[in-house]
């Protein structure tokens, strides 16, 4: 509790030192920062930092009986940039770390292994992206080739939560705007990397490799200093498998359900602030209509995050 | 050899249409429209949903591990679309794909309207090359269903094939407002393969490919011209394949 206090003291001071640091005003004639997939023009760049709090539920079921459960809580920062290339080019990192991170674990009777709770902190992931804009006919309508590649060079360790191995993500962007109104999405394939994660206990989870195909469809409402935006995705998956030396655990086939609801605003012609919170659900499942054999993973992610954009 | 028989007499069926519409240049030979078609997802900007679809069906198909083939149905909570599959199972069979060329086709006849018999045309074509396609693949890979083993026909997924010929036939056509809508239905088709089970994810991925590959490429070959040719040639003891490029 002392701690969480403590985090949000900090967070909202930097927050305010962020706010009051811009001169606040406001112009119609601002570059189109909302846009989802923006281009950096050849000679300019964005800076973005974010800030906001992270759940991850996991859950494992066995014939409809709830076998294992894993709980993530923690604050992120996330700190990146992109720069226009030229030729409707752009590339972009960014880099995340976590703090007063909690790890709470509760294994099935039958493993006779010890609940724990883990407190963790550090660098997590980080993100580079490549972002290809292509030729449309008409200037309401934007396409875009995107790849992005997820992962971190440490080894995975549950006490400092560092990603373990790498994404990569291919997409399809597209968007078209009609006065106010911006329908976009994307197609979208990736491969989550395998995981090799040591375990407080010295033991080594292994999660193979699988992938994900889906699309996202999202609605902005754009007004002069201030936009909307409600988004969804829909992905099917490839089979989600984990085993340690003391648990085996496989699926077959899997499906995941997600939305963001997102607010920002033109603190500048500039610089935006954004406050967006996503939700999302993972289940996977053995093919099999008995419940006797049914095996069930569930992952539930949930994240409120606020921004600030920079251009220059 | 009897489905190779079929897929001649439907590719050979799908040029009827040709007769009756007015489009300008038609070709020498109905074996050279029918190269020029099977040709456009690789010679025409539909090449790059081919090169994407096919990088995403291996990326699909790189991660799949531990496949045991089990003879059942997936458990209720492993359904996105719960019992409803069925629906994207019965409307999947290519009746849109027949409904709409019929449609055109009738129109354009009454009408005298070229763009109506040009869109039924379209539709024909690229549903006849899909369903080709699709079929010449499923009775060369034989893949096992996931749910269905006994069942050698799941790479590629047909559903998925025709579903996305006919959206992005009606997009094609008819803009991307009646084509959004399309793609609304032939997603919920594809995803229906997998919710009950008769395909795997690269299965759909696949078919989502062939079908939309062959749509845009057909259409670039009747809305933009054809700078090049494919052609059959009889040799001895069998058939050569030309091609040709004007410039």
């Amino acid at each position: 509790m002392l701690k969480t206090l403590v985090l949000e003291d900090q967070s909202i001071k930097l927050f305010l030192l962020l706010f009051f640091s811009l001169p606040l005003y406001a112009s119609d004639a601002h570059p189109d920062l909302a846009h989802p997939f923006f281009l950096v023009e050849d000679n300019h760049s964005v800076v973005y930092m974010k800030a906001g709090h992270y759940r991850e539920k996991q859950e494992f079921e066995k014939a409809k009986v709830r076998q294992d459960i894993f709980e993530n809580d923690h604050y992120f920062y996330k700190l990146g940039a992109a720069v226009g290339l030229g030729e409707k080019k752009q590339l972009e990192m960014n880099i995340e770390v976590n703090d007063y991170g909690k790890l709470y674990k509760e294994y099935s009777p039958s493993l006779n292994l010890p609940s724990q709770h883990i407190s963790y902190r550090g660098f997590h992931a980080m993100e580079l992206m490549f972002l290809q804009h292509l030729e449309t006919d008409s200037d309401q309508d934007s396409l875009a080739f995107h790849i992005k590649l997820k992962g971190s060079p440490l080894r995975g360790r549950e006490i400092n939560n560092t990603y373990q191995g790498f994404d990569l993500a291919l997409s399809l962007l597209w968007a078209h705007q009609h006065g106010p109104w911006r329908i976009h999405g994307k197609v979208n394939s990736e491969i989550i990397g395998k995981k090799e994660i040591i375990q407080q206990t010295g033991e080594l989870e292994i999660i193979d490799a699988y992938s994900q195909f889906g699309t996202l469809l999202g609605l902005q409402w754009l007004q002069d200093i201030y936009w909307l935006e409600v988004n969804g995705l829909f992905y099917l998956t490839t089979d989600y498998n984990s085993r340690s030396p003391s648990y085996n655990r496989l699926t077959d086939k899997g499906f995941a359900v997600g939305g963001k609801i997102l607010a920002g605003y033109y603190l500048t012609p500039k610089t935006t602030l954004t406050l967006e919170h996503v939700k999302k659900g993972a289940q996977f499942n053995l093919i099999t209509e008995s419940t006797s054999d049914a095996n069930e993973f569930e992952i539930e992610v949930q994240y409120t995050q606020l921004g600030v954009t920079w251009l220059f | 050899m009897a489905v190779l028989k079929y897929i001649l007499f439907l590719l050979i069926c799908c040029q009827s249409l040709r007769a009756s519409e007015p489009l300008p240049a038609p070709g020498p030979s109905y074996l050279r429209d029918i190269g020029d078609d099977l040709a456009a997802p690789f010679l025409t900007p539909a090449k790059w949903i081919l090169i994407g679809g096919s990088l995403t069906t291996g990326m699909m198909y790189i991660t799949r591990k531990n496949i045991v083939y089990r003879k059942r149905e997936s458990f209720h909570e492993a359904k996105p679309l719960g019992n409803t599959g069925f629906i994207g199972d019965y409307i999947g069979y290519g009746f849109l794909n027949v409904l709409y060329a019929s449609y055109f086709f009738w129109d354009g006849k009454k009408n005298h309207d070229a763009d109506s018999l040009r869109a039924a045309e379209h539709m024909f074509r690229a549903s006849s090359y899909t369903l080709a396609t699709t079929l010449a693949l499923k009775y060369s890979i034989y893949e096992k269903r996931p749910g269905y083993p006994d069942d050698h026909r799941s790479f590629p997924s047909g559903h998925a094939a025709s579903s996305f010929a006919f959206a992005s036939v009606v997009a094609a056509q008819q803009g991307w407002v009646w084509g959004g809508l399309a793609h609304g239905l032939a997603s919920f088709i594809a995803i229906s393969r997998e919710n009950d089970d008769f395909h795997y994810l690269h299965d759909i991925t696949a078919g989502i490919t062939i079908g939309a590959s062959l749509a845009w490429g057909v259409y670039y070959n009747l809305e933009k011209g054809k700078p090049y040719w494919l052609t059959l040639i009889p040799v001895k003891n069998g058939a050569g394949l030309a091609m040709g490029y004007d410039f």
